[in-house]
């Protein structure tokens, strides 16, 4: 049920091709990272995933439901999105924050605010001690995780995030992609993440899906996607192997 | 844990401002009347003085404060959580400007004279005309193209308004048309209650139903619409917000004339005490706007010996050192 799958999926905006027959699976407790250059339709694609955009043609299917044919509230309680630009949250509590994840259940005030999912939620990204600061103080790492815990508050089975770590240093983005491969590991969660760095996406993706001019360049494990040719020929730079991690180390001539 | 935020409780306390202040405008007035005795003669039907001026005078125009301060508070508080704008105010949309442009056309053909009724008609016809024309120019266009819409229209009654002052033939109906357009409750009667409340009570319900979504959209949209929130489209939030604040303010601004900052400096007084959650804010900023106007009505009708101070202009008054004091407070935070 929870396992989602794009079949055949296309999109073209202002007769530009976005998204050319793209089809992809994510199972059920794993983790697929969506990486290519800037332009090459990841966050479309992640968009279309999240129920936001009707594709041109194709199919977008949650188990054996029709994404778009299946009722926005059903949606959200399936899906928790996290865009690539977090808005800061106005001065509420961080707890308050975090119980909005709660709106897609249809729940609000004193109900969402003492939900167990909230409690939990918290304790899992390390926001209980500040669960009563004002949140539009939080650091950019606290933010991130933040939307994280917001997502999980909703309880969905997938989880959808769109560049969570671009803006994070080393810790706080190896912190926050922990929690995403633990939601997929401990709780089940199926878990699709749009990625720039490669070393990150070696690391803590089971798969990935390498794209490039909207359409599906390569799909599998991370060993196969990140190899040395298929890098050099989709972002333009050679690697090294840093143990079993490629790190892209110079611009191509 | 933290104690859950306050909204309820403050809600509850300001309503029982509003209802003190209510009878506070009941009691009080140009006229000495035995307070007791005209309610005792009114309900008992004896046709007194202190009954009539009760009935027909004091009872609208506290009534009128309640709405009127009311919406402006409310469409002030919605409108700042969808924009998620602090400085966002009924007047951006447009609609106040056209409910002032059909009034001040009532003044210039003369069509007052016909009826007591036709000043506030005419303004009611001129705020739906700019609802029906804002509802067409922004159609599925998101928060840009409405604060466009309500721009160009908002400047296009106002070059109207000022065109049909340029062109009024006597300095007395262009006197008329400008203490109209500072906004007042005097000499408002029941049939100015009538006009206004259909359009004001439909908008304070379609305002109320987006607090969720109001809440969600701090989160920014694209995270709102995942939670199921339809944002856009004849059924979304925006036309909600759009429709019930441009309905609400329309007939409003029909009756009493243009009142600024109401809608401004309520939600901005309230916003702290609420917690900062757009939802919370409905309801207190709703009480606030109308305890606010029942004050400063009440002020405008202690001095009202001298020349009659009108309401907008004291409304004005009372909320520009509140934004003073706001500019000062930013920067002192250093933002």
């Amino acid at each position: 049920m929870t396992s989602l799958h794009a079949s055949d999926v296309s999109l073209s905006l202002s007769g530009q091709h976005i998204l050319r027959s793209v089809s992809l699976s994510v199972q059920k407790g794993t983790v697929l990272g969506l990486i290519g250059p800037n332009g090459a339709g990841k966050s479309t694609l992640l968009r279309l995933l999240a129920g936001l955009k009707m594709p041109d043609a194709g199919e977008l299917r949650l188990g054996d439901q029709n994404l778009f044919a299946a009722p926005a509230h059903w949606r959200a309680r399936q899906i928790a999105f996290m865009p690539q630009e977090v808005v800061r949250p106005p001065p509420m509590t961080v707890r308050h924050v975090a119980a909005l994840g709660r709106l897609a259940h249809g729940e609000s005030g004193g109900v969402a605010y003492t939900h167990p999912k909230v409690t939990e939620a918290l304790q899992k990204t390390g926001l209980s001690e500040s669960a009563d600061r004002p949140a539009h103080r939080l650091s950019g790492g606290e933010l991130a995780r933040l939307a994280l815990c917001r997502m999980l508050c909703v309880d969905a089975p997938i989880l959808l995030a769109d560049e969570p770590v671009a803006a994070l240093d080393p810790a706080h983005a190896l912190m926050v992609m922990s929690l995403f491969r633990q939601a997929a590991r401990m709780d089940g969660k199926t878990v699709v993440i749009v990625l720039h760095d490669l070393a990150l996406a070696a690391r803590f993706c089971d798969k990935l899906v390498l794209m490039q001019n909207g359409a599906v360049r390569a799909h599998g494990e991370p060993e196969q996607v990140l190899a040395e040719p298929l890098v050099r020929d989709v972002y333009h730079v050679s690697t090294q192997r840093i143990g079993r991690v490629p790190v892209p180390w110079d611009l191509c001539s | 844990m933290t104690k859950h935020q306050p909204g309820h409780g403050l809600s509850l306390w300001l309503a029982a401002c509003v209802v003190a202040l209510f009878v506070a405008s009941l009691w009080h007035g140009e006229s000495s009347i035995a307070g007791l005795q005209a309610v005792q003669d009114s309900l008992a039907g004896r046709h007194t003085a202190g009954a009539i001026i009760l009935e027909q005078l004091r009872l609208p125009r506290a009534l009128l404060g309640i709405v009127v301060g009311g919406v402006l508070g409310l469409s002030g508080a919605t409108l700042q959580g969808y924009m998620r704008n602090p400085l966002a105010d009924p007047g951006i949309l447009g609609v106040s400007g056209g409910a002032a442009l059909g009034a001040v056309c009532v003044f210039y053909t003369g069509l007052m004279q016909l009826s007591l009724a036709a000043l506030p008609l005419g303004g009611l016809i001129g705020a739906f005309a700019a609802v029906a024309l804002l509802m067409l120019l922004v159609g599925d266009g998101g928060v840009l193209v409405l604060l466009l819409a309500g721009a160009a229209l908002s400047g296009f009654t106002a070059a109207l308004t000022a065109l049909t002052l340029n062109l009024v033939p006597s300095p007395y109906a262009s006197f008329e048309i400008m203490h109209w357009l500072m906004g007042s409750l005097t000499d408002r009667a029941f049939t100015d209650v009538a006009i206004c409340l259909p359009g004001a009570v439909l908008g304070i319900i379609l305002m109320l139903t987006t607090g969720r979504a109001l809440d969600a959209l701090t989160l920014g949209e694209e995270v709102a619409a995942s939670m199921g929130f339809m944002l856009t489209g004849w059924r979304g939030v925006q036309m909600r917000v759009v429709l019930g604040t441009a309905l609400a303010v329309g007939s409003c601004v029909a009756v009493s004339g243009a009142i600024g900052f109401v809608g401004l400096v309520v939600p901005h007084l309230l916003r702290g005490l609420t917690g900062y959650q757009p939802s919370r804010l409905l309801w207190p900023s709703f009480w606030g706007g109308a305890a606010l106007l029942l004050v400063a009505d009440n002020i405008v009708r202690m001095t009202a010996s001298g020349p009659e101070l009108q309401l907008g202009v004291l409304t004005a008054l009372v909320g520009s050192p509140v934004f003073f004091h706001r500019v000062l407070k930013l920067r002192k935070d250093g933002a």
